[in-house]
């Protein structure tokens, strides 16, 4: 009986100590190298052939890069040049574009997004890779290429700031969409932030009258649509955008003087 | 402005309405810059996310814009119609015209050709037999029918009476802001009588006089202008094209650094898609040809 009482209550210490061990064993055993880490969260930055971007702030994800300047100083060509090296693909028939093959979507809150221009600079680049490999696509080819890269771009033109905040909103499922087809956007263009500047300094709505019983919150009395809460709203919607569907956003603001100035 | 009462949602209920209304949202202006997340009463047991997804479904099919893909623009591209100026070398310098749904801006001082780059372009519109109206706004007495009709006659051999010749040429003349607000707004809206291009010379005469030190009013008309002319050219394909004279600046051979500036000011620079500044000829060249210096917006 003691041997059996001692085997009995020798069974489970034994088993005990081997799943113990056992535990530490598995626990003490990686899971991946620091080789393995870096080849499965490292992304490649956005290329986007614009040499100081690429040389100083390569476009990672979260990255927001604001591009100011007084009017004509091609603010909006760079967005555009940045927008044509995402949608490009990498390789097609045999040729290495060096696009990256992403989606990008387009605030366009100035009215002036030249598609023109966007096909120049596409057909530019794609003459360039073709004639540093001298190679001749053929017509189908080309055709192919250019239908593929404009199936990644979206655009949305918004006239107030109430628009833009409404497509901030309606732009989520269309990037789930857009990755769940295969060309997840990556880059995210707003051209200009500036654009409603004076338009929402001189709203002027009524403010709410305070509600009887209820707290009084700091923005209850106040205009909703003043330049401070849109621009607020903005920085973090925008903000929750590019880290939930990892892009990089470049914005373009004009220089705003004074009436005086 | 619209209220979240007035939407009429079924998850809308009067407990979400009051819930909402005591963290300060009772309009959709104020769901849109809320930053704090929003604490809602999950009364029918299918969750807050309910509420949440069926006010974000009414802002995405009423209030955001539509997503043009790629391949959309595209094929808009495509339609895009190209009027003459009347003079090759200021087509030229335009890369092939006037284009359709853009805002051209044409600026210089005194004498630089301005008006007859607007006759010269309204002419060039009807003779070419493009679809839709012309509206040319005159708000500084400047419109002649005799030149169209002459640039009618000696370009285009149309050698009818100026009546029939000049049938879908509607000359406004306007003297204040508002009714140019007005107009546009209209031009925007109807639907019957399309319009292809509006010309008007000049803008800067109408609004200079509103702008200036403490005149906000002023400055906000100018810039609702603005957006209201690119918003009419973008949504109805029509070419806009105005005036904006210099102010300041002297003749060359006197002081030759003091340059003229356009009267409408710096804040009003982002506003054409392309800008043409005209200058005199110099005394010092023989050719009495215009100098024309496009700029992009």
């Amino acid at each position: 009986m003691k041997r059996t009482s001692c085997g009995a209550a020798k069974q489970p210490a034994e088993s005990f100590q081997t799943i113990a061990e056992q535990d530490l064993v598995e626990f003490l055993k990686r899971d991946e190298s620091a080789a393995e880490l870096f080849g499965r969260a490292y992304i490649e930055p956005l290329h986007t052939g614009v040499f100081f971007i690429d040389r100083h702030l390569p476009l990672r994800p979260n990255i927001v890069l604001e591009i100011c300047g007084p009017s004509g100083s091609a603010k909006s060509e760079l967005l555009l040049q940045a927008a044509v090296a995402c949608l490009l693909p990498r390789t097609y028939g045999g040729i290495s574009y060096g696009g990256n093959e992403a989606g990008v979507v387009f605030f366009d809150l100035d009215g002036k997004f030249d598609m023109l221009r966007l096909m120049q600079i596409m057909e530019w680049r794609m003459s360039e890779a073709q004639s540093a490999q001298q190679q001749q696509p053929t017509r189908q080819q080309t055709n192919q290429v250019y239908e593929q890269s404009l199936g990644r771009l979206r655009v949305m033109r918004c006239s107030t700031s109430f628009q833009l905040l409404a497509a901030l909103k309606g732009v989520r499922p269309i990037l789930k969409g857009m990755q769940e087809a295969g060309a997840a956007a990556r880059l995210l263009l707003v051209d200009s932030v500036s654009a409603f500047y004076w338009m929402d300094r001189a709203a002027r709505n009524a403010p709410l009258p305070p509600q009887a019983g209820a707290r009084s919150l700091p923005h209850q009395g106040v205009a909703p649509m003043t330049l401070q809460s849109v621009h607020a709203s903005l920085a973090v919607h925008l903000r929750e955008i590019l880290h939930r569907y990892r892009c990089s956003l470049l914005v373009t603001v004009g220089a705003i003087r004074g009436e005086a100035g | 402005m619209p209220s979240l009462q007035s939407l009429t949602l079924p998850e809308l209920t009067p407990t979400v309405l009051e819930a909402l209304r005591c963290q300060g949202v009772t309009t959709l202006e104020h769901f849109l810059t809320r930053v704090d997340p929003l604490e809602i009463p999950d009364e029918a047991g299918g969750g807050t996310s309910k509420v949440l997804e069926a006010i974000l479904r009414h802002i995405q099919d009423v209030y955001a814009p539509p997503v043009l893909t790629g391949i959309e623009l595209e094929a808009e591209l495509r339609r895009t119609r190209y009027a003459s100026t009347g003079c090759q070398s200021l087509d030229g310098l335009l890369r092939g015209g006037l284009r359709s749904s853009h805002v051209y801006e044409v600026t210089g001082v005194s004498g630089s050709g301005k008006t007859q780059v607007c006759l010269s372009a309204v002419a060039s519109y009807i003779g070419e037999g493009h679809t839709g109206n012309a509206v040319y706004v005159d708000t500084s007495n400047s419109f002649s029918a005799e030149r169209v009709t002459r640039i009618l006659r000696d370009r285009f051999g149309r050698t009818q009476n100026a009546s029939v010749v000049l049938e879908n040429l509607k000359v406004v003349r306007i003297f204040d802001s508002y009714s140019l607000l007005a107009l546009v707004d209209e031009l925007h809206v109807q639907q019957a009588a399309s319009v292809g291009m509006l010309v008007i010379d000049s803008l800067s005469a109408l609004i200079g006089p509103l702008i200036g030190r403490g005149q906000s009013q002023g400055h906000n008309i100018m810039i609702s202008l603005g957006n209201s002319l690119r918003q009419l050219a973008l949504d109805r394909q029509v070419t806009v094209l105005y005036t904006n004279h210099s102010v300041g600046g002297s003749r060359q051979e006197e002081q030759p650094t003091a340059e003229a500036k356009p009267a409408l000011g710096v804040s009003w620079k982002n506003q054409p898609h392309v800008r043409v500044q005209l200058a005199l000829p110099s005394r010092t060249t023989d050719d009495g040809q215009r100098l024309a210096r496009g700029l992009t917006g």
